[in-house]
């Protein structure tokens, strides 16, 4: 069997380790660094991304923060601004007694209908008055 | 002429020649046709990684591609097995990967030589991979590193059978690693010799045989396709063990 020759064992073992050596130090100076570069790059470019998309969603997030709080600060001081006036009204039917939601509901009804008939500026402009002589003619 | 390849014995491809005789101080380092391919192979690995690497681009074309997933497969064998720690031995394991793979496809093509089917030259890389594992075991742990003969929670009489029995599979585990690769080369070769000798002579032989001479060669394309895929498997497993032994040595089970 050619491999069992005991003349061949010095040129292989000799080779072996010289060719061996020195592709392990090309391996490591050049090859590797040039390989890893490339890899570890596309590493660095995700990583700087992350951090460019948490920087701008914490950016993002305080100035949503910010306009929720003034819209509900704007909204409490509208809210104030009716409710105040419901107080009056509320405390003027308290003191005339009138704890019956019937006739509450009637007052209501009859205020608000005598205003649209007579204190609305559309309707009033709408009608036209003549002088008497012209109406009795018709 | 007809004689010209003609050989008389499917073992003779593994002969080696003596190319240009060389003999330094009465020892005999020629450059045989083993070194030479030795030489082949070297110039090839140097040559493809020089081409993938020239204009090396973020996004990689095909070849960067080739040698980029080629290393993160050596290096997750390493990290699978070694853990943080063994960053320090990627470039030599991912040195051993490449030349016994590279090897092993160069000794694939018809009439080259396949260096890895030569006792003396897996016993030489497995004996010094071994060395140096025990040296790199006895530099972390001291004299504390032959407590790797001794598991855990053994009762106290086995205790000798017990170190006899883990430290010869300790020492076979050099000849295993050596053999498995030598004998899965050689025997793959020496079968698609001898059925590749059953065609050619099947069609010399003329008549009704000289028709029938292509169902071997039907059955050495589909050995040709399994011994591609063992050249690549078996130097696949001769890293992944390197680097479990090492892993055995530096954590001492």
């Amino acid at each position: 069997m050619p491999q069992l020759d005991f003349i061949i064992i010095l040129p292989q073992i000799f080779w072996f380790f010289l060719i061996f050596i020195s592709l392990y130090l090309y391996v490591l100076h050049y090859f590797l660094p040039k390989l890893i570069f490339s890899l570890k790059f596309r590493k660095l470019v995700v990583k700087k991304n992350n951090l460019e998309i948490l920087k701008l969603n914490s950016a993002f997030i305080k100035q949503k923060k910010l306009l929720n709080s003034k819209l509900i600060y704007d909204l409490k001081s509208f809210k104030s601004c009716f409710f105040f006036n419901l107080k009056k009204i509320n405390n003027i039917f308290i003191k005339q007694k009138y704890s019956n939601p019937e006739i509450l509901n009637k007052k209501v009804l009859s205020f608000i209908v005598n205003t649209n008939l007579f204190c609305s500026k559309q309707i009033l402009n709408a009608i036209t008055i003549l002088p008497s002589h012209l109406n009795s003619q018709k | 002429m007809l004689n010209l390849n003609f050989v008389s014995s499917p073992l003779e491809q593994f002969e080696i020649v003596t190319l240009i005789p060389i003999i330094f101080k009465n020892l005999n380092i020629s450059i045989t046709n083993s070194s030479l391919y030795m030489i082949i192979i070297f110039v090839v690995i140097t040559f493809f990684s020089n081409l993938s690497l020239f204009k090396n681009s973020l996004i990689p074309n095909y070849l960067q591609f080739i040698k980029e997933s080629f290393f993160n497969l050596t290096s997750n064998i390493v990290k699978d097995n070694l853990g943080s720690k063994g960053e320090i031995y990627v470039p030599f394991i991912f040195t051993l990967h490449l030349f016994l793979f590279t090897g092993n496809l160069i000794g694939m093509v018809p009439y080259s030589f396949t260096i890895t089917s030569h006792i003396i030259f897996t016993f030489s890389l497995a004996l010094s991979i071994f060395i140096g594992i025990n040296i790199i075991g006895l530099k972390t742990h001291g004299l504390n590193f032959f407590s790797l003969f001794l598991p855990k929670g053994v009762p106290l009489f086995i205790v000798p059978l017990l170190i006899t029995i883990e430290f010869l599979s300790y020492i076979v585990k050099v000849f295993t690693l050596s053999i498995r690769l030598f004998a899965n080369m050689t025997s793959g070769h020496t079968l698609l010799k001898i059925i590749a000798g059953f065609s050619w002579t099947m069609l010399k032989a003329g008549g009704l045989l000289a028709i029938l001479h292509v169902v071997p060669l039907i059955l050495l394309l589909a050995l040709i396709g399994l011994e591609l895929a063992i050249a690549i498997l078996q130097a696949y497993v001769f890293t992944l063990l390197s680097c479990i032994y090492l892993n055995d040595v530096l954590d001492l089970h």
